[in-house]
């Protein structure tokens, strides 16, 4: 078997970071002296989106804060996700903020604990598009009407003054994705999650006119966020809790230890593609969580999807209806902020 | 409580009996929940009624005012808001061009890309200040950007110390690992103040809009209320105060009819009650002074019968031995006596027709006088009375002439009463014209006989006429103060020819004769002379 380079490096980072990881459960075992969770079985989204990496390695982590059963639901990475948490069929996920934001807005039963990480989506254009504002009467795809493409690049539009219902021709394609469609050239524009992002700059189609790792207004906000079904977060606090610090902890695990979650969300069957993995851990900045306050991430988003008219409810209504930050508070504390 | 209690009824103080009141008035006198009577007076219904609509109309107009000083301090709020923003942008903006600043600096050190730097970090003071002062409620967020600006002119000077100490890298090093972080949170915080700023103005503009629906829905409301309980007062009153009035009038024209025994039913409790009651009170006071007239009437036409009857049978007595004297059942009498007797029995006729026609008018008005219903020849009664008065024109050279349609069918009527006031009509016509014609005619106008005596006497002015057919009135001039009589003919015929059904009028202009018509159906059946 032929070693290169990179795979011996590959394999250093891992044997490093599953130290890292064992030293992680091991801390938590010993934490486990406080009460038990409510439940013992935790359902968690589980979708082709893999900036949600923490969610991916997470399984060892909740194991350890007594969650016997992790199990992962087939999820598609929209609205439908927001409406499955909501009725109970999911009782977490990472989810992206804008499609979160539409559902409770439309009273779904969904609670926002905690921000995650920023910058996961990338807007991809044709040559001669060089920002948002040039997307006015052009086409641009999306799975449909309130997926998350729909959503965010709703928000950006409304940010230049476009009004996203009319300035832009949606190209909304069941069969085929979105993807494929502006690789071939048959759609101006395109927003992507990865590992779509990393895949178009491998192949070198289009070009980025909005990163929301870097670019403000966006990278200033998460762009997933963990959310809970209300009524379980309601019931099972200590549960909830833990999630919560579980997450988190997979999360940092991204920051100090991207090749071992890389290889996990990989044997883990998450996605096929350990480089591309690997490329979203580095260009998503996992490290933001202590920093960024979740909360002005909802106003923020929900000012903006106001703008667009996609939403009704105010920020402050949102806010007070859906989201609970005594937990990543806590958890604040106990991490470290 | 009674609300009239202390105040004079409009129609004037004049005590009411208690049976007088307004019919109902007696079974409407509720007692209240408490035990005592509410009488609200129209006046005070009337004030009442529009103190309410003007209370509602007031409400609404409280509630516009209410809503305006709602969006005026919405409006207040949103510049405020406004303003919270402009100084967190300004903060931005600031903490950018100290970034530009700094790398400007770094990549030409001299002492006046240095002032400029320095110049800048006593912006972040007035900024701070700034929004320090249009941002009070914001305390934790603006403690950790005071935190924060103090780091950021910290690192700030301590670059600018470097670069001026000919340290460049170091100064590099330092914007690179310090200011560059620093100048983020100080964005993020900056941006957290905006977004919280927008999100108030949000939540205050769907408030106001809130309040606008509110106030929308509040106002048409009230107006509709209004509305209905206009309607319903406007009904409530129309009802209290025309319907008693409808009531009222009517009650008043059966009065004026005759009919005394019907009684006002107005429930009100005010003071068209209160007239109600004056009036019914009044009612039964005419239906009192009614009867007795009734009764004085029945009593004066008694006497006169009676009067009558004992008055005939002495001058009866009179005109037969007067006659029997001129006859010379006694012996011739001297002339000089039989001038005297004859004078006797001249007056005595007139005085015994006199005496009959009281007879008659008294039975007439004390309902004593019954029509005695029989076939008749209309012709046959014309002729009867043509040849009673036929001497009468003849002394006095008149031509008197009838004309009857040939062939008329059997009339139905009091022949004798009719014939009566034929004659009676044609006796004053010949009496009271000196030269030309009395002519008497019949025609047939439907199932009626029109009777009609026409002369060539003087004529009665149009003002006498209506008062001629009235007992004992006459025309006032010198020609009927020659001519005498009683005043009661025309009477006794108007009665006749009413109490047939008919009617009787005249047409005449002065100095040109006079018309006397009356008109009676041709048959006459009893139902008929009893409606």
């Amino acid at each position: 078997m032929h070693t290169n380079r990179r795979d011996l490096l590959l394999a250093g980072a891992c044997a490093a970071s599953t130290a890292l990881f064992g030293s992680v459960v091991s801390r938590l075992r010993a934490e486990e002296a406080n009460p038990p969770p409510e439940t013992t079985t935790i359902r968690l989204a589980k979708n082709p989106s893999i900036c949600i990496a923490p969610q991916y390695v997470v399984s060892d982590l909740l194991n350890a804060e007594g969650f016997a059963n992790v199990v992962y639901v087939e999820s598609d990475a929209g609205v439908e996700q927001t409406k499955a948490i909501a009725k109970g069929d999911i009782d977490f996920t990472l989810h992206f903020s804008g499609p979160l934001l539409l559902e409770i807005d439309r009273g779904a039963s969904v609670t926002v604990l905690a921000g995650v990480h920023v910058g996961c989506f990338e807007l991809f254009a044709k040559e001669g598009i060089r920002s948002v504002a040039d997307l006015k009467g052009r086409t641009v795809g999306q799975q449909g009407l309130g997926s998350s493409p729909h959503v965010f690049i709703s928000a950006m539009a409304s940010l230049v003054g476009l009004d996203p219902a009319k300035d832009i021709e949606w190209v909304t394609s069941a069969k085929v994705k979105p993807i494929e469609l502006f690789a071939e050239g048959k759609i101006d524009a395109f927003l992507g999650f990865p590992p779509e992002p990393q895949r178009l700059r491998a192949q070198n189609i289009g070009h980025v006119i909005v990163n929301s790792a870097q670019d403000r207004p966006w990278s200033q906000y998460y762009c997933c966020m963990l959310a809970g079904n209300r009524e379980f977060v309601r019931k099972n606090p200590i549960a909830t809790k833990r999630v919560v610090r579980a997450m988190l902890r997979a999360t940092d695990l991204c920051v100090s230890a991207p090749a071992l979650v890389a290889q996990r969300m990989v044997d883990g069957g998450f996605t096929p593609r350990h480089d591309y993995a690997a490329q979203t851990l580095a260009d998503v900045p996992y490290n933001r969580w202590r920093e960024f306050d979740p909360e002005d991430t909802i106003r923020f988003y929900a000012l903006r999807l106001r703008e667009a008219r996609m939403l009704k409810s105010n920020p402050a209504k949102i806010i007070a209806d859906a989201a609970d930050w005594r937990f990543l508070n806590e958890v604040r504390r106990e991490l470290g902020s | 409580m009674n609300l009239e209690a202390d105040s004079t009824s409009f129609l004037g103080p004049r005590p009411l009996p208690e049976t007088s009141r307004a019919s109902g008035d007696g079974a409407s006198v509720k007692k209240g929940l408490l035990g005592f009577e509410l009488r609200a007076s129209l006046r005070t219904k009337l004030l009442l009624a529009f103190f309410v609509i003007e209370m509602l109309l007031v409400s609404v107009g409280l509630i516009g005012l209410l809503s305006l000083r709602e969006a005026d301090q919405r409006a207040n709020q949103v510049v405020g808001l406004q303003q919270k923003i402009e100084a967190y942008r300004q903060m931005q903006h600031n903490t950018l061009r100290q970034l530009y600043g700094v790398s400007t600096a770094l990549a030409f050190p001299n002492e006046t890309t240095l002032a400029v730097v320095l110049r800048q970090i006593n912006q972040f003071g007035y900024d701070l200040d700034r929004v320090s002062f249009v941002a009070k409620d914001e305390v934790t967020l603006l403690n950790q950007v005071r935190e924060e600006y103090a780091r950021f002119i910290a690192v700030v000077s301590h670059i600018a110390d470097l670069i001026r100490g000919g340290r460049a890298a170091e100064a590099k090093q330092s914007e690179l690992a310090e200011l560059g972080p620093l100048a983020d949170r100080l964005e993020r915080l900056t941006n957290q103040l905006v977004n919280r700023a927008e999100a108030d103005m949000v939540a205050g503009i769907d408030a106001s809009r809130q309040t606008y629906t509110k106030s929308q829905v509040l106002v048409a409301a009230v107006a509709l209320a209004s509305f209905v309980l206009t309607l319903v007062l406007g009904h409530a009153i129309s009802r209290s105060v025309i319907e008693p009035v409808r009531i009222i009038h009517h009650g008043l024209n059966r009065i004026a009819a005759g009919d005394f025994a019907q009684r006002i039913e107005v429930p009100n409790r005010d003071e068209l009650g209160e007239l109600a009651a004056h009036v019914n009170s009044t009612c039964e006071e005419l239906q009192q002074l009614y009867r007795s007239l009734e009764e004085a009437s029945r009593h004066k036409s008694q006497f006169l019968a009676n009067m009558s009857h004992e008055l005939r049978t002495p001058l009866n007595a009179v005109l037969g031995f007067s006659e029997l004297m001129l006859d010379g059942i006694y012996g011739n009498p001297p002339e000089k006596m039989r001038s005297a007797v004859e004078r006797i029995q001249r007056n005595g006729r007139h005085l015994l027709g006199l005496i009959n026609d009281v007879l008659d008018l008294s039975k007439i008005e004390a309902g004593q006088l019954r029509l005695s219903l029989t076939d008749y020849s209309v012709e046959e009664l014309v002729n009867v009375v043509h040849t009673s008065v036929e001497s009468l024109a003849a002394d006095k050279n008149l031509s008197l002439r009838i004309a009857v349609p040939p062939g008329l069918p059997p009339a139905r009527g009091d022949e004798r009463r009719l014939a009566q006031a034929l004659f009676n009509l044609v006796g004053n016509a010949i009496k009271f014209t000196d030269a030309g014609e009395v002519r008497i005619e019949v025609e047939t106008r439907g199932d009626s006989y029109v009777f009609s005596v026409q002369d060539t006497g003087p004529g009665i002015d149009e003002a006498d006429q209506v008062r001629i057919f009235q007992e004992f009135q006459q025309v006032d001039n010198s020609i009927t103060k020659t001519k005498g009589g009683a005043g009661l003919g025309l009477a006794i015929v108007k009665r006749i020819v009413e109490m047939h059904g008919g009617r009787i009028w005249i047409e005449s202009r002065l100095g040109h004769g006079a018309r006397f018509s009356f008109v009676v159906p041709a048959r006459l059946e009893q139902q008929a002379m009893q409606t």
